[in-house]
């Protein structure tokens, strides 16, 4: 998912769960936070490398693609962007590396969506903020693996749009970062095809280019990993699963419900908004973040600031206190938990955490 | 590229450049150390193409041209192997036509890349024709094999160079937000 949702819909999220404008502002910038928390911007506040959340494309692009190096790159995208559905999936004739990768592969309502939320409990917004990250992308980024693998994340041209009058549209890619995408003509860009296995070109949903990310559209293809059968990924309607299962969550975090139940939906909550937020969701658009920002404003009546990493640097570089002292070391939990769960699983691909 | 994809890109067009010299300076070890080097290569890029296929592509979407491939490169691998028996016009005759086969694959390449609206089409279509007009004036010199053998070196020398400028320059960055 984009700023749009992390930010914006995770601050109405928050609101609408019963937080006060201050600590919906708190979650949903630590629930951005995980997109810009790289190594280069913890080098910047002098902060702990193994805080990092995700990777800028030139880091990437220098990574180390030997086992020590894959091991990196799986637990940050594992741990924060494509949390696996099912560490225990059965594949049957297959190699162990294959299946390895295979029970990477992101959905929602996974046993460790519930873990991450419990771990988030009382530990203070910047956890919750985390939490709510990791599931949302859950949604977005479900059937692909936070994990460079051809054999998992490759697409090919098979890839149609299901259009509002019924019409299914195939979907053309290129090539080129500096064209944007042409959403009148469905037109979009996605990484190079690498028949290495482990390039970092087939990482998570690179070969899908942005069309996780984008709330309005609905389309179908074949996954790497599906044996030709087309699956059909319809963001509208997933997004909104998301965005009234963080409600749900927020509300189990504030104490409001006794648990976290996978497969529940606080629609109740979203009732006399629904519409409009259906709207946002299905607007055909690469960015809706002025569209969540006017919404999140109606419901509090206060002003969301745009989003600013260097807001709590000063206050993290004289004292390592504050926010990002707090989101750092609730980062630290989250990698640990699921790279100790991945390991538990009988899977090398993201290493241990030493303790 | 990484530090150490870039350091075997290195190494592999200094190889080049030596074999090429080589050639130069005495036909007969030069031609059958490039044949000895390209088939031994062939052979391990097939196995793996092929153990990659049996333990992951095969079930990949897809994945029946990994195997396809191997089984391409296998034969080539083999087929050059075997060469080694034959007259040295023939082998250089089949080592420039290798070199022509993959000036028309990068130039296809580069109709791809600038039909996707790539950057860097018209430096892949000036490498393609060079290379294509470097393998078609072998058929010139056909009744002459020393002329064959400098040819090829030339050509060597040419793909060792653009090797290492394509490595040492600084490379767009391709890849998505994720």
């Amino acid at each position: 998912m984009q700023k749009d949702f992390h930010y914006y819909a995770t601050y109405c999220a928050a609101f609408i769960a019963g937080f006060s404008h201050d600590e919906s502002l708190q979650i949903c910038y630590c629930a951005q936070l995980v997109d810009v928390c790289s190594r280069t911007f913890l080098q910047g506040i002098k902060g702990p490398d193994e805080a990092a959340t995700t990777q800028l494309q030139l880091e990437l692009m220098e990574a180390r693609t030997d086992l020590i190096g894959l091991q990196d790159i799986t637990r940050i995208w594992s741990s924060f962007h494509f949390l696996p559905y099912d560490l225990y999936a059965e594949k049957k004739k297959c190699s162990k590396v294959y299946l390895q990768k295979y029970r990477l592969i992101c959905g929602p309502n996974g046993a460790l969506v519930s873990k991450t939320v419990e771990l988030a409990k009382d530990r203070g917004p910047e956890a919750a903020g985390i939490a709510m990250h990791v599931l949302a992308d859950t949604w977005a980024h479900r059937y692909f693996a936070g994990t460079p693998s051809l054999v998992i994340n490759n697409t090919n041209y098979h890839f149609y749009e299901h259009m509002d009058s019924g019409e299914r549209r195939k979907i053309s890619f290129r090539h080129s970062r500096s064209v944007p995408d042409d959403t009148e003509n469905s037109i979009y860009t996605n990484s190079i095809y690498q028949g290495s296995e482990n390039s970092v070109m087939n990482l998570g949903h690179g070969r899908a280019g942005h069309l996780p990310d984008y709330s309005y559209i609905h389309y179908s293809y074949l996954p790497a990993w599906a044996n030709y059968e087309e699956y059909e990924k319809d963001n509208p309607t997933e997004y909104m699963k998301a965005f009234t299962q963080m409600i749900h969550a927020l509300k189990y975090l504030r104490s409001d419900c006794p648990a976290f139940l996978l497969d529940h939906y606080d629609t109740e909550a979203i009732a006399e908004y629904r519409g409009l937020i259906d709207e946002i969701l299905r607007k055909r658009q690469m960015d809706a973040c002025e569209d969540w920002k006017c919404f999140g404003e109606k419901l509090s009546g206060q002003t969301i600031p745009d989003f600013d990493s260097e807001v709590y640097k000063k206050e993290y570089l004289e004292a390592k206190e504050g926010l990002l002292d707090k989101f750092i070391h609730a980062a630290m939990r989250q990698k640990s938990m699921v790279t100790e769960e991945i390991h538990r699983s009988g899977s090398f691909l993201a290493g241990r955490i030493k303790k | 590229m990484s530090k150490s994809q870039k350091s075997k890109q290195i190494i592999g067009a200094l190889l080049m450049l030596l074999c090429s010299f080589l050639m130069f300076w005495n036909a007969d070890i030069g031609y059958a150390l490039v044949a000895g080097i390209l088939s031994t290569s062939l052979l391990i890029y097939a196995l793996r193409k092929l153990i990659f296929y049996f333990t992951m592509a095969r079930h990949m979407v897809g994945g029946g041209s990994v195997l396809i491939t191997g089984i391409i490169l296998l034969d080539f691998g083999v087929f050059t192997m075997n060469m080694a028996s034959l007259p040295k016009f023939y082998v250089v005759l089949y080592l420039l036509a290798l070199n022509a086969l993959s000036s028309v694959v990068s130039f296809l390449r580069a109709v791809e890349n600038r039909r996707n609206g790539g950057v860097k089409w018209r430096w892949d279509y000036a490498h393609s024709l060079i290379n294509l007009v470097l393998a078609g004036l072998s058929v010139f010199f056909l009744r002459s094999t020393t002329m064959l053998v400098y040819l090829y070196s030339i050509q060597s020398i040419y793909l060792a160079f653009t090797q290492i400028i394509r490595t040492i320059r600084p490379s767009s960055v391709q890849l998505q937000s994720y």
